[in-house]
């Protein structure tokens, strides 16, 4: 049954189904996740039925809009919700982690002093350009290429957040604003894009899903994915975005470093994984078309 | 460790000359085990080094013996262990064709160690329109390994095709063609009172197979653009960054084909095969008067396609702008230098290429160095370190935008200009189509079946 499905749709499914047995799990143990599980739950249906509706059908525009728009819903209600439907708060662990890697030194406070330099408002800059570039990106990848490749852009998308999303439910972390709020001692020096950056982050509720940093995963697939798909200009042109995201998160403090290494790890973990689906898909169609001319 | 660095080197270097290097039939190369790669030779330095930069494995070169009084080469030719081959037009330069002997007896040992090497047989880079008789030293070598270990590990000898779009041009395309591989061994076995000679024949024989020739010059010009109409075929071109590896094996069996329906036409209908050689010809005239490549002839006209494109290419181009701009003002020294010195040095068609590789490593070493010493001295240390790793990196972008934006003037000129005149258009598009339609037409008629071209109908 789960073959009937496009592997960005089983991606998505999967995220949505894990999601709602979770917050259903969490409801049956007093959690007040009630809304949120019917939210999630109506989400996973109506997905469930385009997804049916759109079967293994290649190229589809439809699917990338309903893939995208469903990871970006979750992005949002799901970073929250997390917090209160499992019993624990993965922040010490990853600050824990985060010290671990710099021998017992937190990155996070390693880089403060950045944090006053002017340095910072261009940091704050690539923080903001991140939504332009993810939004290029995506129109981009779902008008303008083949639809084996649009493919496999929707594809490793849906595995990326998918994967995200995980750490987001099952590893809660506001980030080392909020954990290690008292140990900074330098105020940001962001200039007018740092407030663009704080009301955003408010309107979304702030700080939330810090592990692993989707800004990082996201903007490397996309690049990851012009590389490989001969446009290697246009990921050298944003490979220095790439890294001023990277750099940005670390000392705006949303992210402890560990959830940067997590990030460019999932978005070359979900880049082949979208490269090998397709291949199979492709394999697979090739089979069946070899197969159904010799029963002709 | 010599090997890896050289060879990164001039992977950059080919990356910068060359707009794209496409790569086919990698699988036939054996990953192990000796193998003999014999391939065409018309871009002298360069054709090693396409070879050498396209496998994952170690590759040794063979070389004329003359080369060791390069200055610039002598020290990698005894780094490299490059083996050299005394030939017998170099003897006034100092050549000592008795020493090859001891040429042959390296090649035997490198490949009883598992080695590859590739060697040129026809002896000398040209540029003549077809491939020149081949020597037998690959042979030689070959059937001298096998002879002296016919237990050991089987030889296989890959056929190799290279080819480019035009060998002089900066920014032009590259090709390579990996034939299947002939196991010495088991031909050996079943040829065992052959000579050199058979075995060369049958190396020759599958070069060709993997590569164009031509009989005269002006053949390359009609057969190319008759190849070119009929890949275009009424398809719509590919948008800009989406275009598919040039298929060098398709385009070579395009032009044999096109080569054998013409011999064939030649020998009773003389007439028809100039009025239509003619028609080509007019046709290509055309074209490039206009500016216009056979494939953007079927560009498509809607306006939402326009207005993505613009969208898309616009994104492309005002991102990456200032990076391209960075790139060029810092590398424009060493690229205006390098420049005059190849365009001095280079007498003929055949070393441009080569010269601008081998003389463009270290002149662009030598300015990004004195560039970077500059910035150590007026800035600081650490702003040096991040200008020098700039220099590289907006290079690469600055050529590859150099690359973007000259096809993208190129499709908008072309979109404006068919939109201004759509009849225009129109006429050019019948006339293309009629072309192929005559050239299908024939092919039917000579094998009774259609010349394979991949794109729709027009």
């Amino acid at each position: 049954m789960l073959r009937a499905f496009h592997p960005a749709d089983r991606a998505t499914l999967f995220i949505l189904a894990v999601v709602t047995v979770t917050l259903a799990v969490a409801a049956a143990s007093g959690a007040p996740v009630g809304g949120s599980l019917a939210l999630h739950a109506a989400l996973l249906g109506g997905f469930a039925g385009v997804a049916w509706r759109l079967g293994a059908r290649e190229g589809a525009v439809a699917r990338g809009v309903a893939v995208i728009a469903v990871m970006f819903t979750l992005y949002t209600t799901l970073g929250h919700v997390a917090f209160t439907a499992v019993p624990w708060l993965a922040d010490p662990w990853l600050e824990h982690a985060d010290r671990a890697l710099l021998l017992g030194r937190s990155p996070s406070l390693a880089i403060e002093p950045l944090a006053a330099s002017a340095w910072t408002r261009l940091l704050c800059f690539g923080y903001a350009m991140f939504i332009p570039y993810l939004y290029l990106s995506i129109v981009l990848s779902l008008v303008g290429r083949p639809p084996g490749e649009r493919d496999e852009f929707v594809t490793g998308f849906a595995v990326l957040y998918a994967l995200s999303f995980l750490g987001y439910l099952f590893l809660p972390a506001r980030g080392p604003v909020v954990q290690m709020a008292g140990d900074f001692t330098v105020p940001i020096n962001g200039g007018p894009f740092h407030q663009i950056i704080l009301r955003s982050v408010e309107q979304v509720g702030g700080p939330h899903g810090a592990f692993p940093s989707l800004h990082v995963g996201a903007s490397l697939f996309a690049t990851l994915f012009d590389l490989r798909h001969r446009n290697p200009l246009r990921a050298l042109i944003y490979l220095p975005l790439v890294a001023t995201i990277a750099l940005a998160t670390l000392v705006l403090r949303y992210h402890y470093a560990v959830d940067l290494a997590a990030a460019v790890i999932l978005a070359c973990v979900a880049s082949e994984i979208a490269r090998v689906a397709m291949r199979r898909r492709g394999e697979t169609a090739l089979i069946r078309a070899e197969a159904a001319a010799e029963a002709a | 460790m010599i090997y890896r660095a050289m060879r990164a080197l001039w992977r950059a270097a080919l990356f910068a000359f060359f707009r794209r290097i496409e790569v086919q039939g990698r699988g036939n190369v054996p990953r192990r085990g000796p193998v003999l790669l014999v391939a065409n030779h018309t871009n002298a330095f360069v054709d090693p080094l396409l070879v050498l930069t396209r496998l994952e494995r170690p590759v040794t070169l063979t070389a004329k013996s003359t080369l060791r009084k390069h200055p610039l080469l002598a020290p990698l030719i005894r780094a490299l262990h490059v083996i050299l081959f005394h030939r017998s037009q170099d003897v006034a330069e100092g050549a000592d064709p008795a020493r090859n002997d001891a040429a042959l007896e390296a090649c035997e040992r490198r490949l009883a160690e598992g080695g590859c090497i590739v060697i040129f047989p026809e002896g000398v880079s040209h540029s003549d329109p077809a491939m020149r008789p081949f020597r037998t030293g690959a042979a030689r070598i070959a059937l001298a390994y096998v002879d002296a270990h016919p237990q050991g590990p089987p030889l296989a000898l890959v056929p190799t095709g290279l080819h480019f779009e035009a060998k002089e041009r900066f920014r032009s395309s590259a090709g390579l063609v990996f034939g299947e591989a002939v196991d010495v061994h088991a031909w050996r076995r079943e040829h065992p009172a052959a000579d050199p000679r058979e075995l060369t024949a049958l190396i020759e024989a599958q070069i060709r197979a993997l590569t164009a020739n031509y009989e005269a010059e002006r053949e390359i010009e009609i057969f190319g653009r008759a190849a070119e109409l009929l890949r275009a075929g009424g398809g719509a071109p590919p948008p800009l960054g989406q275009e598919p590896a040039e298929d060098w094996a398709a385009h070579v069996e395009l032009i044999h084909r096109l080569q054998a329906g013409r011999q064939w036409l030649a020998r009773g209908r003389r007439g028809e095969l100039d009025a239509l050689e003619e028609r080509v010809r007019g046709f290509a005239r055309k074209l490039a008067r206009l500016g216009v490549t056979p494939g953007e002839l079927f560009l498509p006209m809607e306006a939402p396609r326009a207005a993505f494109f613009v969208f898309r290419e616009l994104e492309l181009l005002a991102a990456g702008a200032p990076l391209s701009a960075w790139g060029w003002l810092h590398s424009l020294p060493a690229y205006l230098a390098t420049k005059a010195v190849v365009g001095k040095m280079s007498k003929d068609r055949d070393h441009f290429a080569s010269n601008s590789v081998f003389l463009g490593i270290p002149i662009f070493l030598l300015f990004w160095m004195v560039q970077t010493a500059a910035v150590a001295i007026l800035a600081s240390p650490g702003w040096a370190m991040a200008y020098a790793v700039s220099l590289p990196y907006t290079g690469a972008v600055a050529l590859l935008y150099r690359d973007r934006a000259g096809s993208a003037w190129r499709r908008a000129r072309t979109f404006l200009l068919f939109a201004r005149r759509p009849s225009h258009r129109r006429k050019l598009v019948d006339e293309a189509g009629a072309i192929v339609a005559d050239l299908r037409r024939l092919a039917d008629e000579f094998e009774h079946h259609a010349i394979p071209v991949t794109s729709a109908e027009p």
